[in-house]
C-alpha cells in the first residue's frame, strides 16, 4: 500500500518535472527565436535613438482633438449597428447549434457549429478585408464586418443558454394547449432573454474596441484617421487619435458595467 | 397586508389595483417608446454614416467572387514554403514568449490591483490599475502598429504587443480573481506577524492558483490569435503573408494563408480546452 502509494508520487512528480522541462525547454526556444534570431538588433538602434522614436509621438496635438469628434461618433456607430446585426444573425445560429432545439440534427447542428467556428476564429482585421473587397470602403464593410466576427460569441453563449433551458414552463404551455410559436415566445425567450441581452451590452462592449482599428483596412472609424496619421508621420495628430480611441474605449466600458448591473 | 386592507378600507385597496393597471399601462407605453426610440436611432444612424443599404442585396456576387478568388481553390502548393513554415514557428515563438513573459508580469499588478489584498492603496494600487487599463483600452493591433514605429518591423514588437495584450487580458481577470477570496488566511498570516509577501505566498497564492491557471490558459487561447494576425501590421508572424500575397493580388495564396491561421487557431484551442479540463 505505502510501496504503491510512493510509486504513484514518484510517477507524479516525474511527470510534473517532465512538463515544466518541456515548458522551458520550449520557452528558451522562444526566446531564442524572437530575440536573437529573427531580431536585427542593429537596426533597431541604440537605446537613445528608441527613446527619440517614443518622444515623437509627445506631446499630442490637442487642437486636433476637436476634429476627431466625427470619426470618434462613426466608430461608436459602428460598434452599435455591428452588435446589432450580430445579435440578430445570431439568433438563427444559436437555434441551430443548440443541440436540444436544433430542427434537424445530423445537417443543422454541425451547420450552426461550423458558422461559430468560423465566425470567432478568423480575426475582424481579415473579415474587413473580405468586406471592404465586397462592398467598397466605409463604415458599411466594418459594420458587417464586426457583426460576422461577433455572430459566433453571443451564438455561442445563447446556444448553451438554449441548451441549460427549463423544460418546466414549455410543458405547461404545451399542457394549456400552446402551439409551438406560443412555446417559444411564452418559454423560450422568457429564459433566454436576460443572458442574451448581457451577452449583448458585453459585445457592444468589445465591438467598440474593435471598431477602433476596423478602419485601418478601410473600415471607417478613427481607424483610418489613426493609419493615415501614421503614415503620413504625424505623430502628434496620432497621439491626438489614440487619446480619442481611449476616452471612447472608457466610456463604453463604463457604460456597459453600468448597464449590466443595472439589468441583473 | 390584511391588517392594512381592513384599517383603510375598500376605497385604497381599490385604488390600488388601479395603480397597478396604470402601471402595466405605462410599461407598455415605455416599451412602445423604446422600440420607436431604436428604430429612429437605427435610421439615423444609417443615414448618418452614408450607409448604401441597397449594397447589402448587391454584395453577394462581389463576396462570392472573393471567396472563389481566395478559396476555390487555395494554392496548396504554397504550404510547401519555407518561409512560411518558418514564419509559423515565429507566430509560435512570439505568442509563447510574449504570453509567458505578460502572465509573469501579471502576477504582481493583478495582487497589486485587488483593492482588498493591495499593499499600498494610493500608489501600488492607482499604477497597476492604470498599467492593466491603458494595456487593455488601446487595441492590440494599434500597439503592434506603435511598437513597430518604434522598433521597427520583426517580432520584437510582436512579442511586446503579445506582453501587452496577456496584461490587459488577464490582469483584470486574474486581480478580480483576488478580488473574491477569503479574508481569514490572510488575517490568520498577519496575526501571525508574516510581512506582505508572506501574505501573498501563503495566504493569497494558495487561493487564487487554480483559477490563474485556468486565466493563463485562456489567455493563451487569445494571445496566438492575435499573433497569427500581428504580420499584417509588420509585428512578426505569419500575418505577413496575408498582406503580402494581397498586395500581390495573389488571391489563392492568401486563401491558403488564411486556412493555416484558422487551423493553427482551432488546434490551439482543442489543445488548451484539453489542458483546462485536466486542471480543472
Amino acid at each position: 500500500m505505502v510501496e504503491s502509494y510512493k510509486l504513484m508520487k514518484k510517477k507524479k512528480t516525474l511527470y510534473t518535472t517532465l512538463i515544466l522541462v518541456v515548458f522551458f525547454a520550449v520557452l528558451i526556444w522562444s526566446v531564442y527565436g524572437v530575440l536573437i534570431r529573427d531580431t536585427n538588433w542593429s537596426k533597431i538602434g541604440s537605446a537613445k535613438e528608441v527613446w527619440e522614436a517614443v518622444t515623437r509621438f509627445f506631446p499630442p496635438e490637442w487642437a486636433y482633438t476637436l476634429k476627431l469628434a466625427k470619426p470618434t461618433l462613426d466608430t461608436f456607430l459602428i460598434a452599435v449597428l455591428g452588435t446589432f446585426i450580430a445579435l440578430i444573425l445570431s439568433v438563427p445560429v444559436a437555434w441551430f447549434a443548440a443541440r436540444n432545439f436544433t430542427p434537424f440534427f445530423p445537417v443543422t447542428y454541425p451547420l450552426g457549429r461550423l458558422v461559430m467556428t468560423i465566425s470567432r476564429s478568423v480575426h475582424e482585421i481579415v473579415w474587413a478585408l473580405i468586406f471592404v473587397a465586397a462592398v467598397g470602403l466605409g463604415p458599411f464593410a466594418g459594420i458587417i464586418a464586426l457583426s460576422m466576427r461577433s455572430i459566433g460569441f453571443t451564438s455561442k453563449l445563447t446556444a448553451e443558454q438554449i441548451e441549460n433551458i427549463d423544460y418546466r414552463p414549455i410543458e405547461a404551455i404545451r399542457a394549456v394547449g400552446g402551439n409551438p410559436m406560443q412555446v417559444f415566445f411564452y418559454a423560450t425567450i422568457p429564459q433566454v432573454l436576460p443572458q442574451f441581452i448581457g451577452t449583448a451590452i458585453f459585445q457592444w462592449d468589445i465591438n467598440i474596441r474593435r471598431a477602433t482599428i476596423i478602419g485601418i483596412v478601410g473600415g471607417g472609424g478613427l481607424g483610418l484617421v489613426f493609419s493615415q496619421k501614421m503614415a503620413a508621420y504625424q505623430y502628434a495628430q496620432a497621439t491626438a487619435c489614440l487619446l480619442a480611441i481611449l476616452l471612447l474605449v472608457l466610456v463604453g466600458e463604463y457604460t456597459s458595467t453600468r448597464l449590466r448591473t443595472l439589468i441583473q | 397586508m390584511v391588517e392594512n386592507v381592513h384599517k383603510t378600507g375598500n376605497i385604497d385597496y381599490l385604488k390600488r389595483s388601479l395603480t397597478g393597471k396604470k402601471q402595466v399601462v405605462w410599461k407598455k407605453i415605455v416599451n412602445y417608446v423604446l422600440v420607436l426610440f431604436l428604430f429612429t436611432f437605427l435610421y439615423w444612424s444609417f443615414t448618418y454614416l452614408n450607409i448604401p443599404v441597397r449594397r447589402f442585396f448587391t454584395m453577394w456576387g462581389p463576396i462570392g467572387y472573393k471567396i472563389h478568388q481566395l478559396f476555390l481553390p487555395p494554392d496548396f502548393g504554397y504550404l510547401n514554403n519555407m518561409k512560411l513554415l518558418r514564419s509559423i514557428v515565429q507566430t509560435f515563438q512570439l505568442a509563447f514568449f510574449g504570453t509567458v513573459v505578460g502572465l509573469i508580469l501579471c502576477v504582481p499588478l493583478a495582487w497589486f490591483a485587488a483593492i482588498n489584498v493591495t499593499p499600498s492603496k494610493f500608489i501600488l494600487y492607482p499604477i497597476s490599475r492604470g498599467i492593466i487599463i491603458l494595456s487593455r483600452s488601446i487595441y492590440e493591433i494599434i500597439w503592434a502598429i506603435l511598437f513597430t514605429m518604434i522598433l521597427g518591423f520583426g517580432p520584437l514588437a510582436g512579442t511586446l504587443t503579445c506582453i501587452l495584450a496577456t496584461i490587459g487580458f488577464s490582469g483584470k481577470l486574474m486581480a478580480e480573481e483576488v478580488e473574491a477570496i477569503r479574508v481569514g488566511p490572510i488575517e490568520a498570516i498577519r496575526a501571525t506577524g508574516g510581512n506582505e509577501f508572506d501574505v501573498f505566498f501563503y495566504a493569497i497564492f494558495p487561493q487564487v492558483r487554480v483559477a490563474w491557471a485556468g486565466i493563463a490558459i485562456y489567455s493563451w487561447d487569445s494571445t496566438f490569435r492575435l499573433a497569427t494576425i500581428l504580420g499584417y501590421v509588420g509585428a512578426g508572424g505569419i500575418g505577413m503573408y496575408l498582406r503580402e500575397t494581397i498586395e500581390m493580388l495573389d488571391y489563392s495564396k492568401t486563401g491558403m494563408t488564411l486556412i493555416v491561421i484558422i487551423g493553427l487557431v482551432i488546434v490551439s484551442e482543442v489543445v488548451s480546452a484539453n489542458a483546462r479540463k485536466k486542471i480543472m
